[in-house]
């Protein structure tokens, strides 16, 4: 065979693998269109409204969570739905770290037989109920999933919920979106979303100029103390006060927040004037929702009679919290701190006397938390710091075993101070040096 | 039955004497020395602040005095003579306000009646005369127990009232070229006396400790150690505070009013005090420090001067307070401290640092290179010999 011919069999195969390839791609792109017509959320399927979701507790890495999702979805036959725990609203779902949902199991269901429906929770952050044989779902829907650990992270997360009108997942009726809050210790987050969604933002471009704010409702609610007065700031301004109830509980409702995220900050001051440490975080408040922050827990104000003690007499550390709890009182002494309780009041007042017999000589400190009778704890109250002392020798204020005029010396270094570094100046510890000590000095006076 | 009603009046009338004063027996009772006086206008005069613990031992005091600064003016305060030997605050005065403020107090405390210090004060002049004054405590001026607790005691307040009037003219004009100055101690013991004499006048005059003490109309000549009218010398006199009083009688005139001049005398230096080197971690960022206190019995402590001397280095004197942080922190230095009462006696005391003992391995560093020395000495010996 000549090359002119190997070439024009060459041409001649190539021309039929080009017009192979011409069905070949346009395969694949009809693949690729179908792909995302039936995988996309949106594609001709309908939002959920009303979407919430509850959790029994928000806070990170707590297990055994009860997850309550709750809809209002169009009307029509299910035989699927999955909800999605993902980090992110859009795009791939990631799982947000530390969630696990393998261990899940249903709970209380209305709009829906819970009996019916198969739980195939196999895949970690995905919740994927069938029935096949299909069931129309009531207007309302209310889902308890039970046994979720909840993310390691305090953050947003967003559950995807998607129905399906196939057993197999893969006919879209319904989706939504919502979102829940991971908190540090003490908060409970709910954000619910109403009936009506928001309206789609303007067209880009032409007219100009920056769209009015929008307000949504928060909702704070909580422990304190009996009395109290609960302040509540946004970005570090005041947004609102309250008084706590006998009780020790509050609530306290912002009408008109800024939506946007929003950084919040409460404490209490309690009815002697002492405040608590200020509890803070941030909430993403969005348009046309009733964000309700729960569980507030305000850790307990803390006093201490003193700051400096002889080794051997006793300390008062006081303080208010909430009366259906016991106050944990931790005493850092070495690399252990170890704790005493006590009971407030009725009134909330709480009070332990610490014998310092039992520490040593040196810098220590005190704290507090309140742990309510369910199990909640408050965060930490503020660390006070207290001196204990060896034992003061009197008027021998540099422990020479005289007294005389270097003792006499140091005290007129010291000479009307409410704080001497050397606390022993302070002879009778009534909390400034002054004519009392040195009346003491002369009687001690060492011939 | 009379003897009854007789007996039970005597009692009533007891109760009544102990209702009348129940208090007054306790209280300790500060007061002043003289409490009132009638003063020249423009002169100075001195009022004694003084304690009596009325049987109680009295350890500390804090006082906080008023007096009316459109009438008086403090020219010195001195604590020459205290029964208070250490002060926190030392009397201090403010002209302005009228206010003087101190706290002292003494080892083991004291009992009895005292002298805590001495306030030279001068009359202003342009008064309305005659001005009457007043020398008051405050309240809150208190007296410790010494019982260890710093107990507070009943105390009570007895006021000074002081009578600023005019000065008679033609009165003698004293002057003094051994003790020039009325309001500053002098440690000269002969005290010269000079005044002019008038023609056909007498003179009445005595040389007396108590400023109130009244001259008498009877004429006056030099005796003794005197030198002569006029000129007035009195040789080896005690340390104290003297006022010679002096009146004259012009000529066919009655005796005039009382003229004084005052005289302060301290020939005694400080009594010897010790030094007492200290250290303690909150004070002077744990430097060691110097302590003293020094005492004077007449005109008390003016200032203090210290010096710190290394070998054969200048010494140089420098004022100082107790407590004062030494700049040798190595104790080298010869520490010396002097302290000047107001007539400019002086008392020295002195630290002298111990030598320091040889440092042990300097010691061992010795002995060894002996050692090695002595070694290498027995090796030459025996090379030597065998040499041989």
């Amino acid at each position: 065979m000549s090359i002119l011919q190997e070439k024009k069999e060459l041409g001649g195969s190539k021309k039929s693998f080009l017009s192979n390839s011409f069905i070949l791609k346009s395969l694949i792109l009809f693949c690729v269109i179908g792909f995302l017509f039936f995988t996309s959320k949106n594609g001709f399927a309908a939002q959920l409204i009303n979407r919430k979701v509850t959790l029994s507790d928000s806070k990170q890495s707590i297990a055994n969570t009860r997850y309550t999702f709750q809809w209002t979805g169009t009307l029509g036959n299910l035989k699927c739905f999955k909800i999605l725990f993902c980090r992110n609203p859009g795009g791939v779902c990631n799982t947000p770290a530390g969630l696990n949902t393998i261990l899940s199991t249903k709970g209380t269901w209305v709009g829906l037989t819970s009996a019916n429906w198969t739980l195939d929770n196999t895949v970690n952050g995905t919740l994927k109920l069938t029935n096949l044989a299909g069931e129309n779902p009531a207007a309302n829907l209310t889902l308890e999933f039970r046994g979720i650990t909840n993310p390691a992270n305090v953050g947003t997360y967003y559950n995807r919920i998607t129905t399906y009108s196939d057993g197999n997942c893969l006919i879209q009726v319904d989706y939504g979106n919502v979102a829940f809050r991971i908190t540090g210790p003490g908060i409970n987050i709910t954000i619910t979303v109403p009936g009506v969604p928001p309206p789609p933002p303007p067209p880009p471009g032409g007219g100009g100029g920056t769209p009015p704010p929008t307000y949504s409702k928060v909702i704070f609610e909580g422990k304190a103390y009996p009395g109290a007065l609960i302040t509540v700031l946004r970005n570090g301004a005041v947004a609102g006060t309250t008084i706590g109830l006998p009780t020790g509980d509050f609530s306290l409702t912002l009408g008109a927040v800024q939506t946007g995220i929003s950084t919040f900050g409460i404490f209490a001051e309690d009815t002697q004037g002492r405040k608590s440490v200020t509890l803070s975080f941030s909430i993403s408040v969005i348009e046309g929702t009733t964000t309700t922050v729960k569980g507030i827990f305000i850790s307990p104000t803390i006093e201490l009679s003193k700051q400096l003690v002889k080794r051997g007499d006793s300390v008062d550390v006081l303080g208010q919290a909430y009366p259906e709890s016991e106050v944990q009182i931790f005493v850092s002494s070495g690399p252990t701190p170890f704790i005493k309780k006590a009971t407030p009041s009725l009134k909330g007042e709480w009070k332990y006397s610490l014998d310092t017999s039992i520490l040593g000589i040196g810098d220590h400190s005190s704290k507090a938390k309140a742990i309510a009778d369910g199990g909640e704890q408050s965060p930490f109250s503020s660390e006070l710091p207290f001196k204990v002392v060896e034992m003061c020798k009197g008027a021998d204020l540099n422990f020479d075993g005289r007294v005389n005029l270097t003792d006499f010396s140091i005290l007129l270094y010291f000479w009307n101070q409410t704080k001497p570094k050397n606390i022993c100046a302070d002879i009778n510890f009534d909390g400034i040096v002054n004519i009392v000590d040195f009346s003491i000095t002369m009687y001690y006076w060492t011939r | 039955m009379t003897k009854l009603i007789i007996k039970i009046k005597h009692l009533l009338l007891i109760a009544c004497c102990l209702l009348l004063f129940p208090f007054s027996a306790k209280a300790a009772i500060l007061y002043f020395l003289p409490q009132s006086q009638s003063i020249y206008e423009g002169e100075s005069f001195i009022v004694n602040v003084r304690l009596d613990t009325e049987g109680k031992n009295i350890n500390a005091i804090e006082g906080h005095l008023n007096f009316s600064p459109q009438n008086l003016e403090i020219l010195e305060i001195t604590k020459g003579g205290s029964v208070l030997t250490l002060w926190p605050e030392e009397p201090s005065f403010a002209n302005e306000s009228g206010k003087i403020n101190f706290v002292g107090g003494v080892p083991l405390g004291f009992e009895g009646q005292g002298e805590l210090f001495s306030i030279v004060f001068l009359t202003k002049t342009g008064l309305a005369l005659p001005q009457t004054t007043s020398i008051v405590f405050e309240e809150r001026s208190r007296v410790l127990l010494s019982d260890g607790k710093g107990t507070s005691s009943e105390l009570s307040f007895s006021g000074g009232n002081y009578e600023i009037v005019e000065k008679p003219k033609d009165l003698p004009q004293i002057s003094s070229k051994s003790h020039p100055d009325q309001n500053k101690w002098n440690s000269s013991k002969t005290l010269q006396l000079h005044w002019e004499l008038k023609n056909e006048t007498e003179y009445s005059y005595l040389l007396t400790h108590d400023p109130l003490e009244q001259v008498d109309e009877i004429s006056d000549r030099p005796e003794g150690k005197l030198t002569w009218l006029g000129d007035m010398e009195y040789k080896n006199l005690d340390d104290g505070i003297y006022y010679f009083l002096l009146r004259q009688k012009l000529p066919g005139e009655d005796w005039s009013g009382k003229i004084s001049f005052r005289a302060m005398i301290d020939s005694v230096p400080p009594e010897p005090f010790e030094l007492k080197i200290g250290k303690d971690p909150s004070m002077f960022e744990g430097r060691n420090f110097l302590s003293f206190a020094a005492a004077d019995k007449t005109s008390g402590i003016d200032y203090y001067e210290i010096s710190e001397t290394k070998g054969k280095d200048q010494e140089i004197l420098k004022k100082a307070k107790s407590p004062y942080a030494l700049e040798d922190q190595s104790l080298q230095s010869v520490i010396k401290v002097k302290a000047v009462d107001k007539a400019g006696n002086e008392q020295m005391a002195e630290i002298i640092p111990l030598e320091k003992p040889i440092a042990l391995w300097k010691v061992i560093v010795a002995l060894a290179g002996l050692g090695i020395i002595l070694w290498f000495i027995k090796r030459y010996s025996k090379f030597r010999k065998h040499e041989k």
